[in-house]
């Protein structure tokens, strides 16, 4: 009966840990590739217990220039700019009409703009955002999407930055250490430095461990300067 | 004589036409491809008269060892790279 207690404890943990993952805010695509001009898509999971999402304002990232935002359910955009480079926008809210804000927090929202992405493979960029809600009596919360990894806090939203790569084999020189593989090559066949190799894919990790002369990339992933072939 | 041997010569080449769309059609039909379809069509895939050996076309489905298919418990050779050579 205890075992049964613990197993329902367990499983309702895990549960709930993945609700709580699915409701941050988020951007749509996790990996975008660097220095290419995207639409840049956030995706808002819920408002603040109970309350409807009012408002949203992104920190654009250092390095991320052309912003250009896109009108949505908030309805117009209010930009702020760089003291020093005033054409460079640094940050962009939305904000509805106090008429559409939602008697409660059902919806899900999605933000976008377009911008040119730095050119820095291999690196993350991460996007800081302060939500506004508004409850139906119109008392305001608020909630700060800020934390960089290792920070306490609710996590910024983020994306890796890959290189530009076509479908086939891609050579490419590593520029500083990347001990988590899986976040630049989750969606790569296989990823090789000399004869050990990495596969974000299990069935892909079985032949590797299967074939002759070839190892499995060491856990702390591949060190700055290390020369790696990709297939996509 | 010389009649004889156009009147053997005009025998012949009639009973070579006459043999090929049969080829044809049985071609056809056991590839599965056109069954029921046309003489017309089976004469376009032979590639024209001229009385050679029929190309049979078999669908790759067909040769299921034909090809290498995972899994095989190894890695294929196309995600070796390039310059990677592994003990056989």
């Amino acid at each position: 009966m205890k075992n049964k207690v613990l197993s329902s404890l367990a499983i309702a943990g895990v549960l709930a840990a993945s609700a709580s993952a699915q409701a941050h805010i988020a951007a749509v695509a996790p990996t975008v590739v660097a220095g290419k001009t995207i639409v840049v898509e956030l995706g808002v999971g819920h408002g603040c217990e109970g309350s409807d999402t009012y408002a949203l304002t992104v920190d654009i990232p250092q390095g991320m220039t052309s912003v250009r935002p896109m009108e949505s359910d908030f309805g117009k955009t209010s930009l702020t700019y760089d003291a020093v480079d005033t054409a460079l926008v640094k940050s962009v809210t939305w904000q509805k009409d106090e008429a559409d804000a939602l008697p409660k927090d059902t919806n899900y929202y999605k933000i976008a703009f377009r911008a040119k992405l730095p050119a820095a493979p291999f690196t993350s960029i991460y996007y800081k955002i302060h939500q506004v809600c508004r409850a139906a009596d119109a008392t305001l919360s608020y909630a700060e999407w800020v934390a960089l990894p290792g920070e306490m806090g609710e996590p910024a939203a983020a994306q890796a930055l890959v290189p530009d790569h076509l479908p086939g084999w891609n050579k490419f020189t590593v520029p500083a250490d990347i001990p988590d593989l899986s976040i630049y090559f989750k969606d790569a066949l296989i990823v090789w430095r000399g004869s050990d190799a990495y596969s974000f894919n299990d069935a892909t990790v079985d032949l590797i461990k299967g074939t002759q002369g070839v190892n499995l990339l060491s856990a702390d992933g591949v060190k700055a300067n290390d020369e790696i072939w990709v297939r996509y | 004589m010389k009649r004889w041997l156009f009147l053997a010569t005009t025998v012949a080449c009639l009973w070579g036409c006459s043999d090929d769309p049969a080829q044809n059609t049985s071609t056809s039909s056991s590839s599965g491809s056109g069954g029921g379809s046309s003489s017309s069509s089976s004469s376009s895939g032979s590639g024209g008269a001229g009385g050679g050996e029929p190309t049979a076309l078999v669908s790759c489905l067909d040769e299921v060892d034909g090809l290498p298919r995972p899994p095989s418990g190894t890695l294929p050779c196309e995600y070796i790279p390039p310059g990677l050579a592994l003990p056989q």
